[in-house]
């Protein structure tokens, strides 16, 4: 009974002693996510879309990152739409897109699919609708896991324009990538670009079904 | 711990504080009593391979047993299966995907009510099993340095089982069974909706009387 009994134990020692020391997690270097409208439907007929040069910080006025490297963070978003098929129409204010593209960096973490106070941060822009405002919401895909993300996240996001509703007070995101923990904390994006590239280059690797055929 | 969770590693602990002082306590009122404790080795299937894909190292059982009649006996059983795995790489969802490094694990716990039924003698040579009980099942799921998600559930769960005990010492016998572990379809799981977690199960344990 005792040689049982020993053998027992020893054997659970040396399961547990065979687990090592790491804590999950210390060697993270960030994560891409990216959420789609699972129906597809609207994303598939979507063709013209509108990329605001700007990247935003959430929450509105934190002005706690550089923003030496915007022009280059949007113009490798706005290259991958080109490439997959997409027309840009953002300096055409005669021609009303399918679709929005806004960029954003989350200065504290957040949780969610999307972020919120996205109208505060962003303002009234020209892509929305008449009666669009503050208690308006993004609708986010059915079947999203809603989670936490970090300080220095980049998100990426796509808002349906033609599908507003007025009844329910949503604007659909058909995608949205998440580039989560790019950014250390108080870090200097500028310093942080190619990361920040990498990031979007795997956001578009992984959505083949944001190409237009 | 690498490829344990905290969570885990309080089950486990307790499996193993818990185990022993039954067996001593059943032992000393029944001698008829068998204790017997097995290390386990289990194969993902269906659910279970389609989260964690690779087979689990870390599984100990423990089982009870009583004689009810001549070649058959009846008992309770414990068991513990941790499935892990860890990579870096792009998982699809039904709705996205993700890319970065990813931590599976699952722990499944498990409380069974057991029959054997001996083939030739009374206590050795072939068996055929069969556990009733429950599991518990916990679904841990880490994306880079994104909050980790935890999703738990408790199914009904059937084993059917083949085994052969054979003599290894004096009053202590060699035991190898083959398991399927079949629970039914139940919780809400990552990714949404029932699963049911099934595996195949290799254990070698020490059955002593």
């Amino acid at each position: 009974m005792i040689f049982i009994r020993i053998a027992c134990w020893l054997g659970l020692a040396a399961l547990a002693s065979a687990c090592g020391d790491t804590i999950v997690g210390d060697n993270l270097a960030g994560a891409v996510v990216t959420v789609v409208d699972s129906t597809g439907a609207a994303l598939r007929s979507a063709r013209t879309f509108a990329l605001p040069d700007t990247i935003i910080e959430v929450p509105l006025g934190s002005s706690t990152i550089s923003h030496a490297a915007d022009h280059r963070i949007v113009a490798s978003i706005r290259a991958h739409f080109i490439e997959l098929g997409w027309q840009d129409v953002t300096k055409l204010p005669a021609v009303h897109p399918d679709v929005v593209v806004l960029t954003a960096d989350a200065t504290r973490v957040q949780s969610g699919t999307a972020y919120g106070d996205w109208f505060a941060a962003w303002g009234y822009l020209p892509y929305w609708g008449p009666a669009v405002g503050a208690g308006w919401t993004w609708g986010i895909p059915g079947g999203a896991i809603p989670y936490v993300y970090q300080v220095g996240t980049v998100l990426i996001t796509m808002l349906d324009l033609r599908a507003q509703s007025a009844d329910t007070r949503t604007i659909p995101l058909l995608w949205a990538g998440v580039l989560d923990g790019i950014l250390p904390a108080g870090a200097n994006a500028a310093n942080q670009t190619p990361r920040i590239i990498d990031g979007i280059d795997q956001a578009f690797a992984q959505s083949p079904y944001l190409r237009i055929h | 711990m690498t490829w344990m969770t905290p969570h885990t590693w309080r089950a486990v602990l307790a499996a193993a504080a818990i185990a022993p002082a039954c067996a001593a306590r059943m032992h000393a009122q029944d001698p008829e009593f068998t204790s017997i404790g097995a290390y386990a080795i289990s194969i993902p299937l269906g659910d279970t391979h389609r989260y964690v894909g690779v087979p689990s190292w870390m599984g100990v059982t423990w089982d009870g047993l009583w004689p009810l009649r001549n070649r058959t006996w009846a008992g309770i059983e414990l068991g513990l299966n941790d499935f892990f795995d860890q990579d870096n790489r792009t998982t699809n969802f039904p709705s996205g995907s993700a890319t970065g490094f990813q931590v599976r694990d699952l722990l499944v716990m498990s409380v069974m009510g057991t029959g054997r039924w001996f083939a030739l003698k009374s206590s050795h040579g072939p068996y055929l099993g069969l556990g009733v009980g429950g599991s518990y099942v916990s679904q841990f799921y880490q994306l880079g340095p994104i909050s980790p998600f935890n999703r738990t559930g408790v199914h009904l769960t059937a084993a059917p089982e083949v085994g052969y005990v054979a003599p290894f010492l004096t009053d202590i016998d060699a035991v190898v069974s083959i398991r399927l572990a079949t629970p039914v379809s139940a919780g809400d799981y990552l990714g949404g909706g029932r699963r049911s977690f099934r595996f195949m199960m290799l254990s070698f344990g020490l059955a002593e009387r």
